[in-house]
C-alpha cells in the first residue's frame, strides 16, 4: 500500500503557497506607484520652490511635546506661533502664500521623534519648532542631510555651530553672565563672595555653567558648582552643601520642580540668599505650590525674551491674541516666545521670497543674510550673519510675582552687560 | 490530523507574512519603513528578554543597558575620531561595520557574563532590583564617557556595510522595480533577515534541552536541580544570551537612529521591553515579536493618523490628544491582557496550538506552571 507522508505534502503545499504569494507580489510590485523621496525643487512663476511649498501655501513642521514632561511649554509655544501665523495669513501671508503648520506630538520621546520625522521631512519646507535637547541631538544628522532650517526650542551655545539652527534669543551662558552682572550692580554680591550654582547634567546645565564660570573668573567670585540629574526632585543636600560654603547667591540651571525645591529649602533653612535662574527654570504654576511665597521673595529669572506680562508692542499683541483665543488657559512666557520665534522665521521666509528662492538652500542663504529681526520688543534685534556667534547678547531680568500675568515681572529691561559683550562664544567662528 | 493541519496553516501564515514584509519597501513610504526598523530592533530585543524573563522566569530590568552597549559599542568600534560640537571629540576604532557589529554583540554578551554571577544567585524581584542598578550606572557612563559615547549629544553611527554594499542612500545607487532603494529600504531588509535568524535560533533553543531546562527552572528550581539541571549555570547562560540579543537590537537601533542619544536608553526603555513580552505572551517567541510590534507601532501610528481621528484633540487644542490616547490604549491593554489573556496576544492568535509535543514555547495560561510563575513574579 502506498502511503503518503502528510507532513511532506504539507510542506510542499506551503512552499507552493509561498511561491504563489511571491509571484503575485512581484507582479503587483511591477506597477508600484510609490513616489521617491520628498518633493524636489521646482520653479514656479519665477520663484524657485522646495518641498512643502505650493502656489498657495508654505507648510512648516512643528515637532513638539504636547503630552510629555515639557507639554506646558510645548503647547503655549505652538499656540503662540500659530497665532502669529494666523495674523500674518490674514495680512496676505508670504509671497502670496498662506503659512500652514504641520504639528506632530512626540511626547518628548526620542524614538517617537525619530519615527515621526521622515514623514514630516517630505512635506515641509523647514521646521518652525523642534523641542527637546535629546531630540535635537538625535535628529542632528537628519537635519544636516536634509538641510532642514530649524528653530530649536533650546538656547544652548553648543548648537550654534549648526548652520540649520536658528536660536531665537541669547544663549544660557549669556543669560547668566548678564544676570550675574546685574546682581553685582545691585550690590547683591561683591568681589570675593562665594556663589553657588546648581546645574543639570547635559547640554542645558553645562552651557549655563560655562557662563557662570566665565563671570565668576572675571568678577572675582568664588563659584561652587553642584551638578544634579534631571530626575532629581529634591535639592536640599545641594543647598546644605552650598550653605556650608557660605554662598551669597545661588544660580540655577534646573527644571521648574527643582527650582521650587531650591527656593523652599533656601527659605526654610534660613539661608535666604537670592536665586538667579535661566529662562526654563520657571513656570507660573510653581507660584500656586507651597514654595510660592519663597519663590516670590527670592527668585529672579534671566531671559532674552519678554515674559507674558511684557509691555512692548510685540508682547502686548501676542498677549491680546492669546487671551481672545484661549480665555481660560493658564498663560506663560512660551506663547510670547513662540510668537517672536514665528516672527523671526517669517523674517527669513520674506528674505527668501525677495531672493525668489523658497527652497531649503534658499532659506539657508536668506538666514545668513538676516542681520536684524524686529519682533516689536519681544526680543532684542537678532543678527544671524555671524555663524557660531549668538544672535544677540542682551538679556533681561524678571522677578517671580504672583500679581503679574504669567507670574513674572521685569525688573531690568533687555541689555547686554559689559561682561556679556566681552564673552567669546564656545563655537565662535564655526559652522559657516 | 487537525493538529497537523493547524501547524501547516500557521506555518503558511508565517511564510506569507515574511513574503509580504519583503515586498513592503516597494510600496510604503519613509514613515512605515522607519517604523518597521524600530519594530525589527524591538522584536529582536524582546525575544532576548523573553528568554530570560518569560522562559526562565528571571525578572531583568537591565535590558536598556545591554541595548546601549550594543548601540555605542557599534558606534565606537566602527566610528572615526570626529568633533561633534560642544567641544567634544569622539574617538573611534574604524573597524569594518560587520566586524564592529559582531564585536558589539559580543561585548553586550560579555557584560551579561560579568553580571551573571549576580544573575545566577538572585531571582524574582531581587534580580529585578539588582539589574535596575545597571541602567543607572549605564546612564552615568553614557553621559560622562564623552570620547566613546559623545556624552549628552550622542554620536553618529557609521552606516552598515556588507561586502562592499553600503546601507545608505547611494553607493551603489539601487533601483528595484522602479523604486529607488535608499537607506531605510536597505536597512529594512537587514532588519528583517536578522529578525528571522534570531527568531529561528530562539525557537530552536527553546524547543531543545536548554529550553526545557529553563522552563523547569522557572517552575521550580528544586525540581530542576533534582533532574540534574545545573540551575546556576543555566540562569547565567540565559542572561548572557539575552544580553547578546539586546546588543544586536542596540546595533539596529543605532543604525535606525543614525545618531543614538543616551536619553533613549533609560529605565522607561527597560519597562517598555517588559511590557512587550507581557502583552505578547510570556515565554512565547512569537508573542515577543507580536508584543514588540504592538507596543512600538501603536503610539507612532496613532500620532501619524491623528489628523484623521476626529474624536481626538488636534495639536494645540485642549482635550485628549493622540499621544494621550495612545497611552490610555496601551495602559488599558496591559491590564486587559493580564486579566483575560495571561497567554498574551500570541495566545489570542492561536499559538496555543503548539503546546503539544516538545514545542512548549508558551506557558499554559490555565496550567499550574504559569500560576506558580505569576505568584513568583508579579510583573
Amino acid at each position: 500500500m502506498r502511503t503518503r507522508n502528510p507532513y511532506q505534502a504539507g510542506t510542499r503545499r506551503t512552499l507552493r503557497a509561498a511561491l504563489a504569494c511571491a509571484t503575485v507580489v512581484a507582479l503587483v510590485a511591477a506597477c508600484s506607484t510609490k513616489s521617491n523621496g520628498g518633493g524636489s525643487d521646482k520653479s514656479n512663476g519665477g520663484i524657485k520652490t522646495g518641498p512643502g511649498v505650493t502656489d498657495s501655501t508654505i507648510t512648516l513642521g512643528v515637532l513638539t511635546d504636547l503630552s510629555g514632561v515639557f507639554a506646558v511649554l510645548g503647547k503655549t509655544v505652538t499656540q503662540g506661533a500659530q497665532l502669529y501665523f494666523d495674523k500674518l495669513n490674514k495680512d496676505g501671508g508670504i509671497c502670496g502664500r498662506q503659512i500652514k503648520l504641520l504639528v506632530k506630538d512626540d511626547g518628548y520621546d526620542v524614538q517617537k521623534a525619530v519615527g515621526l520625522y521622515p514623514d514630516m521631512e517630505s512635506s515641509v519646507l523647514g521646521m518652525e519648532q523642534l523641542l527637546g535637547s535629546p531630540i535635537n541631538a538625535a535628529l542632528k544628522q537628519n537635519i544636516e542631510t536634509d538641510k532642514m532650517f530649524t528653530i530649536p526650542v533650546s538656547w544652548a551655545s553648543t548648537i550654534l555651530d549648526n548652520p540649520n539652527n536658528m536660536i531665537v534669543g541669547t544663549t544660557y551662558d549669556l543669560e547668566l553672565i548678564n544676570g550675574i552682572s546685574w546682581m553685582v550692580d545691585k550690590g547683591m554680591i561683591k568681589r570675593g563672595d562665594a556663589v553657588g550654582h546648581i546645574y543639570l547634567e547635559g547640554e542645558y546645565g553645562e552651557d549655563g555653567y560655562l557662563g557662570s564660570k566665565f563671570a565668576a573668573k572675571e568678577l572675582g567670585l568664588k563659584l561652587v558648582g553642584q551638578k544634579i540629574t534631571a530626575t532629581a526632585t529634591d535639592v536640599s543636600t545641594q543647598i546644605a552643601a552650598l550653605k556650608n560654603q557660605g554662598v551669597k547667591a545661588i544660580l540655577l540651571t534646573t527644571t521648574p520642580t527643582q527650582t521650587a525645591s531650591a527656593a523652599a529649602v533656601d527659605a526654610a533653612t534660613g539661608l535666604n540668599v537670592p536665586l538667579l535662574g535661566n529662562n526654563p527654570v520657571f513656570v507660573p504654576q510653581l507660584l500656586g505650590t507651597a514654595a510660592g511665597p519663597a519663590l516670590e521673595k527670592l527668585l529672579y529669572v534671566a531671559a532674552s525674551f519678554e515674559p507674558y506680562s511684557g509691555d512692548s508692542a510685540g508682547a502686548t499683541a501676542a498677549r491680546s491674541a492669546f487671551e481672545s483665543k484661549y480665555p481660560t488657559a493658564v498663560p506663560n512666557g512660551g506663547s510670547t516666545w513662540g510668537w517672536g520665534g514665528a516672527e523671526a522665521y517669517a523674517t527669513v521666509l520674506k528674505k527668501a521670497c525677495d531672493n525668489k528662492d523658497l527652497t531649503r538652500d534658499g532659506l539657508q542663504k536668506a538666514f545668513r543674510q538676516t542681520t536684524s529681526v524686529d519682533t516689536d520688543g519681544i526680543l532684542p534685534s537678532l543678527d544671524y550673519s555671524n555663524p557660531g556667534d549668538p544672535p544677540t547678547r542682551e538679556a533681561l531680568v524678571s522677578k517671580a510675582d504672583k500679581s503679574a500675568k504669567g507670574g513674572l515681572d521685569v525688573v531690568q529691561p533687555l541689555k547686554a552687560s559689559d561682561l556679556a559683550k566681552k564673552y567669546v562664544a564656545p563655537e565662535h567662528g564655526k559652522g559657516g | 490530523m487537525s493538529e497537523l493541519l493547524r501547524r501547516h496553516a500557521s506555518r503558511a501564515v508565517i511564510i506569507a507574512l515574511v513574503v509580504v514584509l519583503a515586498a513592503l519597501p516597494l510600496y510604503v513610504g519613509a514613515f512605515w519603513l522607519q517604523l518597521g526598523l524600530f519594530v525589527f530592533a524591538a522584536a529582536i530585543g524582546a525575544i532576548g528578554l523573553n528568554l530570560v524573563t518569560g522562559t526562565a522566569g528571571q525578572l531583568s530590568l537591565a535590558h536598556a543597558f545591554f541595548l546601549a552597549i550594543g548601540a555605542y559599542g557599534y558606534a565606537y568600534l566602527s566610528g572615526t575620531a570626529t568633533s561633534i560640537g560642544g567641544g567634544v571629540v569622539v574617538d573611534g576604532r574604524e573597524l569594518p561595520p560587520l566586524l564592529a557589529a559582531a564585536l558589539a554583540v559580543a561585548l553586550a554578551g560579555l557584560a551579561g557574563l560579568l553580571f551573571s554571577p549576580i544573575a545566577g544567585r538572585l531571582r524574582g524581584i531581587y534580580l529585578g532590583v539588582a539589574s535596575l542598578s545597571l541602567v543607572f550606572i549605564g546612564q552615568h557612563v553614557l553621559l560622562n564617557a564623552k570620547d566613546i559615547t559623545g556624552g549628552f549629544y550622542g554620536r553618529n553611527a557609521a552606516p552598515f556595510q556588507l561586502f562592499g554594499f553600503t546601507f545608505t542612500d547611494e553607493d551603489p545607487d539601487l533601483t528595484v522595480l522602479g523604486v529607488r532603494f535608499g537607506q531605510r529600504e536597505r536597512l529594512w531588509y537587514l532588519g528583517l533577515v536578522l529578525l528571522i535568524l534570531c527568531y529561528l535560533f530562539a525557537t530552536n533553543v527553546l524547543r531543545g534541552r536548554p529550553g526545557r531546562a529553563l522552563q523547569t527552572i522557572r517552575d521550580s528550581e528544586i525540581a530542576a536541580a533534582t533532574m540534574g539541571v545545573n540551575v546556576r549555570a543555566y540562569k547565567a547562560w540565559a542572561f548572557v544570551l539575552s544580553s547578546m540579543y539586546a546588543g544586536l537590537a542596540g546595533v539596529l537601533v543605532a543604525l535606525a537612529f543614525q545618531r543614538p542619544v543616551p536619553d533613549y536608553f533609560n529605565l522607561t526603555l527597560s519597562i517598555t521591553y517588559l511590557a512587550m513580552i507581557v502583552i505578547g505572551g510570556l515565554g512565547s517567541v512569537r508573542g515577543a515579536v507580536i508584543g514588540a510590534a504592538f507596543v512600538t507601532a501603536l503610539p507612532l501610528v496613532l500620532t501619524h493618523y491623528s489628523d484623521h481621528l476626529t474624536f481626538l484633540a488636534q495639536p494645540g487644542e485642549s482635550g485628549v490628544g493622540a499621544a494621550d490616547f495612545a497611552k490610555y490604549v496601551y495602559g488599558g491593554l496591559v491590564i486587559v491582557v493580564i486579566l483575560v489573556a495571561p497567554g498574551g496576544l500570541a495566545g489570542l492568535f492561536g499559538a496555543r496550538g503548539r503546546q503539544t509535543g516538545v514545542t512548549t514555547d508558551q506557558p499554559d495560561p490555565t496550567g499550574p506552571s504559569s500560576s506558580v510563575m505569576v505568584k513568583e513574579d508579579p510583573l
